[in-house]
């Protein structure tokens, strides 16, 4: 008896490495899509809201408000995130058959209706301080209107990410410390730097259009570290590690109606943003019996292109109630568009996009108030920015809080503050072995809290 | 590429054919040898109601902490531009008139606070040194950027300027305090 389930237990470990590769539906998860870091504390502070503020990051918010600003203008800003996942186990498996397609939710592998886990939990958190943003922008001497160039970098796209798991696996009865004993750990970092170009021009008193460009550059780098065994009969330890450089381009439109003292909106276009990678991968995995060991290392190189969709965004502005401001941001994309060029394997996994996203609105929303005697400014807001994946794979939304000051220093330089608080939920499947050779795999589920604690820092100067 | 291409050629057709519509960056020449500065810096000797449509303002919100407190309206508001620096030739010291200069009673208290005021729109308007020689006869200015700018070397354009000035001043308003935006 004890040797059917040694049996059954190596076709498992012995068919994992054989399919560490397989395609599956989250092969087509891009970790730019839906990634937005953010630009500006003033803005941050503000639940992200930015289409109608008159400072440097209006480059990236809304070009067209790039003629509200009257000076030249040297803006800074740093980042500091603290990513911390919590990641659980659900003692399930899915199956998905030779075409890779979940039939249902709720099916699972006859193979493995018996399985039994143990519950497991692991939390793990890393901390980033980045260059946020720098961003010039100069106003040219008119006459009449207003004519404003800008230039600058900012950091779009976060990958920072740390997330741990482990579980024990009883479901052969084996009994401790025979049970299969499982601890994986992903490693993240890196992001995405956008160089924009961009002007502003009134096209009426009460109208301006600005339009940008933007060229994309970033690393990102993704080390998986993983360990399974099962003390005293086998143990088995994977390594992969992919470097994907990226190389983009894109364009945006905007434009910015003031429609009277109290009231402004502005609207933008986002193009589709095109995106060259570069991905280097090295895999490692060694299997080792008490008379038997196994290892075999592969390195290869892979190159895609991959599209994001249009994305449209409207924003509001009331001001004047008081010295308050209310601020509300849209943004539209239908995920479900974003597709892969340029290599031959990739393109075929266009038609899982459907499967894995879908279109989101996000909002932000905030207020700033104004303390004038001291040059003062306190801000909150909210948003919800929903994660462009489809229900299946969603435990939560992403939203949560923000909250900021800023200061006014003889009439020069600003410093803002901006705290973020956000957190969201997901699950992914991961691959944990097959049950025959007819090539149906078995996944189980991985659920992750994730919370993040951004801070903005940012000052500029105004010649 | 070619996709890059075909968003920015319209743009670029866009705000070429736009440019000038509104926003106008080159002032039409109607006075022999001036200069865009000149232009810049003389605007009551050919727009006598320059201070109601103060060009370099955008329409919209103008919080009254701007015009209040200098930091918010020079920061927010004010165009660079406006600025009279001391290195562009006509910037004069206001700062030493002494003890025998002229008092008159009559004459309204300067603005306070008055932060966001355009330059060249009250007041009496300038002489502009078109070669930046010393000013013949420096003019006192409202507004937040303090500087007076003056001097002539052309005589003509001297006299002229100077009739300009004696008639716009018969002919102007009373400074209002807190002023300058557009009704």
């Amino acid at each position: 008896m004890r040797l059917a389930k040694l049996v059954s237990l190596l076709i498992i470990i012995g068919c994992a490495v054989s399919t560490a590769h397989a395609a599956y539906i989250e092969s087509v998860e891009e970790i730019t899509s839906g990634n937005v870091f953010g630009v500006g504390a003033r803005q941050m502070a503000m639940g992200g809201a930015g289409m109608m503020s008159i400072d440097g990051a209006a480059l990236y918010y809304n070009p067209a408000n790039l003629a509200r600003i009257p000076r030249i203008e040297f803006m800074v800003g740093l980042s500091n995130q603290k990513y911390k996942d919590n990641s659980s186990l659900r003692p399930l498996r899915k199956m998905i058959d030779a075409n890779q397609i979940i039939p249902d939710d709720n099916i699972y592998s006859g193979r493995f209706a018996g399985y039994k886990s143990l519950p497991s939990g692991i939390e793990d958190n890393r901390s980033n301080t980045r260059l946020n943003s720098a961003i010039i922008t100069v106003p040219y001497p008119t006459y009449r209107g207003s004519l404003v160039i800008g230039f600058g970098v900012a950091r779009t796209a976060d990958f920072d990410r740390v997330f741990s798991f482990s579980h024990r696996d009883t479901s052969l009865d084996l009994g401790a410390p025979g049970d299969i004993v499982a601890a994986g750990s992903e490693f993240q970092s890196g992001g995405l730097y956008q160089w924009s170009f961009g002007v502003g021009m009134d096209l009426s008193p009460r109208l301006s259009f600005g339009g940008s460009i933007s060229l994309y550059t970033g690393k990102h780098e993704y080390d998986f570290d993983y360990d399974l065994d099962s003390l005293n009969i086998f143990a088995y330890h994977s390594e992969q590690y992919i470097e994907d450089s990226y190389l983009g381009y894109g364009a945006k439109v905007g434009l910015a109606m003031q429609v009277n003292r109290y009231f402004g909106f502005g609207l933008t276009l986002q193009s589709p943003v095109f995106f060259s990678v570069d991905e280097d991968v090295y895999d490692y995995y060694s299997y080792t019996e008490t008379a038997y060991f196994e290892e075999d290392e592969d390195a290869y190189a892979v190159e895609y292109d991959v599209k994001h969709p249009f994305v449209i965004s409207a924003g509001m502005q009331v001001s004047r109630i008081g010295n308050a401001t209310f601020v509300l941001d849209f943004d539209y994309t239908d995920w479900s568009q974003l597709s892969y060029g340029d290599n031959v394997a990739m393109e075929a996994e266009n038609n899982n996009i459907k499967d894995y996203y879908r279109d989101v609105l996000r909002y932000r929303a905030g207020m700033e108030y104004i303390i004038p005697a001291w040059g003062m400014s306190l801000r909150g807001g909210l948003f919800n920015d929903p994660l462009p994946i489809v229900e299946q794979f969603k435990n939560d939304n992403r939203n949560g809080y923000t909250l900021g000051i800023g200061v006014l220093i003889d009439q020069v330089v600003t410093i803002d503050i901006a705290y973020v608080h956000g957190a969201y939920g997901r699950n992914s499947d991961f691959f944990y072995g097959m049950d025959d050779l007819a090539g149906t795999d078995h996944y189980l589920v991985i659920d992750e809290d994730i919370t993040y604690d951004r801070i903005f820092l940012t000052s500029a100067y105004r010649f | 590429m070619r996709t890059i291409l075909k968003i920015l050629l319209p743009l670029g057709i866009l705000c070429i054919m736009t440019a000038g519509c509104y926003t106008v960056i080159m002032h039409p020449v109607s006075e022999e040898n001036y200069t865009q500065h000149d232009y810049q810096q003389d605007c009551l000797s050919c727009h006598p109601d320059y201070h109601e449509y103060p060009y370099g303002y955008f329409y919209g919100d103008y919080p009254d902490y701007w015009w209040d407190t200098p930091r918010w309206g020079r920061y927010y508001a004010y165009p660079w531009w406006w600025d009279n620096y001391w290195y562009n030739g006509n910037y004069v010291d206001n700062g030493t008139i002494n003890d025998d200069s002229p008092r008159s009673d009559e004459a309204l208290k300067a603005s306070r606070r008055d932060v966001l005021r355009p330059p060249y729109s009250s007041g009496m308007p300038t002489t502009i040194g078109r070669d930046g020689t010393s000013p013949t006869s420096p003019t006192r200015m409202s507004g937040s950027s303090g500087g007076t700018s003056s001097g002539s070397s052309d005589s003509n354009s001297s006299s002229k300027t100077e009739s300009k000035t004696k008639d716009n001043k018969d002919k102007k308003k009373k400074a209002s305090r807190r002023d300058g935006r557009r009704k």
